[in-house]
C-alpha cells in the first residue's frame, strides 16, 4: 500500500479534518484532470492518469478509520503483516462477542448492550492512536507504536464487530 | 473472486461445527486469527487413550475460505492419531479447496489451528502425569 498521507500531502495523523482532505484531494485532482493534458504528449497523458488513479486510492483509504490505522503503522515502520498472530486473550474475548452477537440474532434479541460494549472498547483502542500519532513526532516514540500497534490488531477485530453490529440493525 | 465447488459445499454444509468441554482433559483448544483478515478459528480435538482424535469440531468467524479450511479440517483429523494430524500441511487443504494464491493463508490458519489444538492437548494430558506424581 502506497502511504495515502504522502500521496495527498497530509500531516500523518489518526483524526482528521474530512472537509479538509477533501478539499486537498479535489485540488490535486483538478491539477491532474485529462481535460487539462488533451493536448500533451502521450507520456504526459498517461502520467496524469496514473496521478488521478493514485490520488483516487488516497482518499478512498485515508477517509476510511482502519485503513488511516493501517497506513499509520506502515509509514512508521510496525506494518500489521498478514502472518501476524492475535494474542489469545483478544481471540477469547472476540469470540465471546461474537457468539453473544450470534445468540442474540437466533433468539430475536436486542443487541443495544453488545453495540455499547463494542463502541466503548472501540473508543479505548483509538485513544491509544491518538497518543501515538495526534502528537508532533511522527514516528511516535517506540513504546508509544507498541501500543498502537496492539490498538491496531484489536481495531480490526472491532470495527468488523461494529459493521457486523450495524448490518443486524 | 469465484469460490471453488468445495469451498461453497464447505461453506453451506460446514461439517463439524460445534463446540467441545474445553475443561475436559481429554479435549484440546486451538484458538487462533489474523489480524490482518479480522478472522477468529477455534478448533477442538477430543483424544481417546490410544491417542486418536475420535471427535472434532470447530467454529470459525472469517471469510468462505477460512470456515471451509476449518471444515475440512476436522473432517481430516477425525480417526487420525494426534501424531498424524500434526503432518497436515496448509498446502494440502490448500490444493483440496482450490484456494486462490490470496486465500492461502486461510488455509495457514486452519494448520495453525490443528497444531494448537493438539499443543494444548500435549500440555493438559503433560500437567495431569505431574500432578499424579
Amino acid at each position: 500500500m502506497n502511504d495515502p498521507f504522502e500521496t495527498l500531502g497530509l500531516a500523518r495523523t489518526f483524526e482528521i479534518d474530512l472537509r479538509a482532505v477533501e478539499q486537498r484531494f479535489r485540488d490535486l485532482s483538478r491539477a491532474v484532470h485529462p481535460d487539462r493534458f488533451a493536448d500533451k504528449s502521450p507520456a504526459e497523458r498517461r502520467m496524469a492518469a496514473e496521478q488521478t488513479v493514485a490520488l483516487n486510492d488516497a482518499f478512498r483509504l485515508i477517509r476510511d478509520s482502519m485503513n488511516r490505522v493501517l497506513a499509520l503503522l506502515a509509514a512508521a515502520g510496525k506494518p500489521i503483516h498478514e502472518t501476524a498472530r492475535a494474542e489469545p486473550s483478544l481471540l477469547m474475548e472476540i469470540m465471546e462477542l461474537r457468539e453473544a452477537i450470534d445468540d442474540a440474532r437466533n433468539d430475536g434479541r436486542s443487541t443495544e448492550a453488545l453495540v455499547t460494549r463494542v463502541g466503548a472498547r472501540i473508543a479505548d483502542e483509538e485513544a491509544s492512536l491518538k497518543d501515538a500519532f495526534d502528537g508532533k513526532r511522527f514516528p511516535p516514540e517506540r513504546d508509544m507504536l507498541e501500543r498502537a500497534y496492539e490498538a491496531g490488531v484489536r481495531l480490526k477485530y472491532l470495527y468488523r464487530l461494529r459493521d457486523e453490529l450495524d448490518a443486524l440493525d | 473472486m469465484a469460490y471453488s465447488d468445495k469451498v461453497i459445499d464447505h461453506y453451506e454444509n460446514p461439517r463439524n461445527v460445534g463446540t467441545l468441554d474445553k475443561n475436559d482433559d481429554n479435549v484440546g483448544t486451538g484458538l487462533v486469527g489474523a489480524p490482518a483478515c479480522g478472522d477468529v478459528m477455534r478448533l477442538q480435538i477430543k483424544v481417546n487413550d490410544d491417542g486418536v482424535i475420535e471427535d472434532a469440531k470447530f467454529k470459525t468467524f472469517g471469510c468462505g475460505s477460512a470456515i471451509a479450511s476449518s471444515s475440512l479440517a476436522t473432517e481430516w483429523i477425525k480417526g487420525k492419531t494426534i501424531d498424524e494430524a500434526s503432518e497436515i500441511k496448509n498446502e494440502t487443504i490448500a490444493k483440496e479447496l482450490n484456494l486462490p494464491p490470496v486465500k492461502i493463508h486461510c488455509s495457514v490458519l486452519a494448520e495453525d489451528a490443528i497444531k494448537s489444538a493438539i499443543d494444548d492437548f500435549r500440555k493438559k494430558q503433560a500437567a495431569r502425569r505431574e500432578s499424579k506424581t
